[in-house]
């Protein structure tokens, strides 16, 4: 390794669906990567790793950001959510449920950007329009076109 | 690759990070642009300098006197949020709702939008139709400059190596003032705008003209441009048709738009016409109030 190519690693402090870890991580690296190659929390989805897709949405301090383009170094100290942290063991969590009873899961791949969107949208208001939960899923997309399942399942809530 | 991030405890100390090592540190505040580029390797940054959570950068709009006063690094969302900006600066909130998506709003930063300068970027017009001033420190001082004169060209700012825009003030909307931002995408969100248009229009008090205006065009040029030969057309008229004809017609004339994946010139040229006959006619109404 040459000088140019040491990068010293900087100590992170991540706290994920409540656990705390202590890492060391690239100082450019993003949140997603971190999670998911450090910590192996792969429920984290790379889509198009430009903020654009909203697979990698996750919650923190209860604000969803794209994970794929939030510095890991910024979120030390912050809490983390992601759909992991929604279900305590296997008892799945409200949004979970209705996802699965409304058929709203085909491939799955965006499910769980799409859930956390989604309890966003309900954590601001019990009870928002159709138009106010499209607004809030609006960064998340879904090839399979599950779309209105998706809207079903949310609006079960509401 | 990046090969130290570094969260200063003070714009102080950011600048005198900055001032040490040059070329190779980079300011970033929201980073939605910036990590982008990193990731896939069209920029290349070394030491990034985060401005992102600075409590100076980040703390409370404030209300002074005629001035809404803005810190650089307040996000999208917290604009959308504001009490204050919904009252006073309602045309910064019709541009930000329509930004991005939710996850982007909660990150990028009005002061990012601004620095990173795109031709298209949405905050950047309502600022240019408000007459806002950019407040900005260095090692030698401070500087306070017009938004619009601030941007040269794209991605282009005055701004210099060693400098942080620390915040943005914006006049308030007064009686008998009406402003509106209109932006044509490709879709409902998401989407880098084709054309946007933000005006701001006073209506005189005794014979109900329009005593002054400002019409900023965003997307058509290689910055966002004053359509001031519009301008001038309907300073001291009544917007009826023919009048709004005119000006829409320089409006789109005065307009240098490229031919994109999204849209070509032509098509650019033609929705500038549109969007300041709908937009005139909007601040119009508004200012009935």
């Amino acid at each position: 390794m040459t000088k140019k190519d040491f990068i010293e690693k900087k100590e992170a402090y991540l706290i994920v669906n409540g656990k705390e870890y202590t890492l060391q991580i690239d100082p450019g690296a993003m949140l997603a990567d971190v999670l998911r190659e450090q910590l192996e929390m792969t429920e984290i989805k790379l889509g198009c790793q430009r903020g654009e897709c909203g697979t990698c949405t996750v919650l923190i301090e209860g604000e969803p950001f794209s994970a794929c383009l939030f510095p890991a170094v910024r979120a030390t100290g912050k809490s983390i959510i992601t759909i992991k942290g929604l279900q305590k063991g296997v008892k799945l969590h409200a949004l979970q449920q209705a996802f699965i009873d409304e058929g709203a899961v085909q491939c799955g791949f965006c499910i769980p950007g799409m859930i956390l969107s989604a309890k966003h949208v309900l954590d601001e208001d019990t009870n928002p329009s159709l138009e106010k939960v499209k607004r809030g899923l609006s960064g998340n997309l879904c090839r399979c076109g599950s779309y209105q399942k998706i809207l079903q399942a949310i609006m079960k809530f509401v | 690759m990046v090969s130290d991030y570094i969260i200063p405890a003070s714009v102080e100390e950011a600048l005198f990070i900055k001032s040490k090592w040059g070329d190779l540190a980079s300011f970033v505040a929201g980073g939605t642009d910036l990590f982008i580029q990193l990731r896939e390797k069209k920029n290349d940054y070394k030491i990034l300098v985060d401005l992102s959570g600075l409590s100076d950068l980040t703390s409370e709009i404030v209300l002074d006197k005629d001035y809404l006063s803005i810190p650089s690094c307040q996000t999208v969302n917290q604009l959308l949020k504001s009490d204050l900006v919904q009252e006073y600066a309602p045309i910064l909130c019709e541009a930000a709702e329509q930004m991005a998506v939710p996850n982007i709003r909660n990150q990028a930063t009005l002061g990012g939008n601004l620095v990173h300068a795109s031709p298209a970027a949405d905050l950047v017009p309502p600022l240019i139709a408000l007459g806002a001033t950019a407040h900005t420190v260095h090692p030698a001082g401070a500087r306070n400059i017009l938004v619009e004169d601030f941007l040269v060209g794209a991605n282009q700012t005055i701004i210099y190596p060693v400098e942080i825009l620390t915040k943005i003030s914006v006049p308030i909307i007064q009686p008998r003032e009406g402003t509106c931002f209109l932006k044509l995408g490709l879709r409902e969100a998401l989407t880098i705008s084709v054309a946007s248009a933000a005006i701001w229009l006073k209506r005189s008090n005794d014979d109900g003209r329009i005593s002054q205006l400002r019409i900023a065009l965003g997307s058509v040029a290689y910055k966002v441009i004053r359509a001031k030969e519009a301008e001038k057309i309907l300073v001291g008229e009544k917007p009826d048709e023919e009048t709004l004809e005119q000006a829409a017609k320089a409006a789109s004339q005065c307009s240098k738009p490229i031919s994109d994946l999204r849209a070509s010139e032509d098509y650019r040229k033609a929705m500038v016409y549109e969007l300041v006959k709908i937009a005139v006619r909007s601040c119009w109404e508004k200012t009935k109030n």
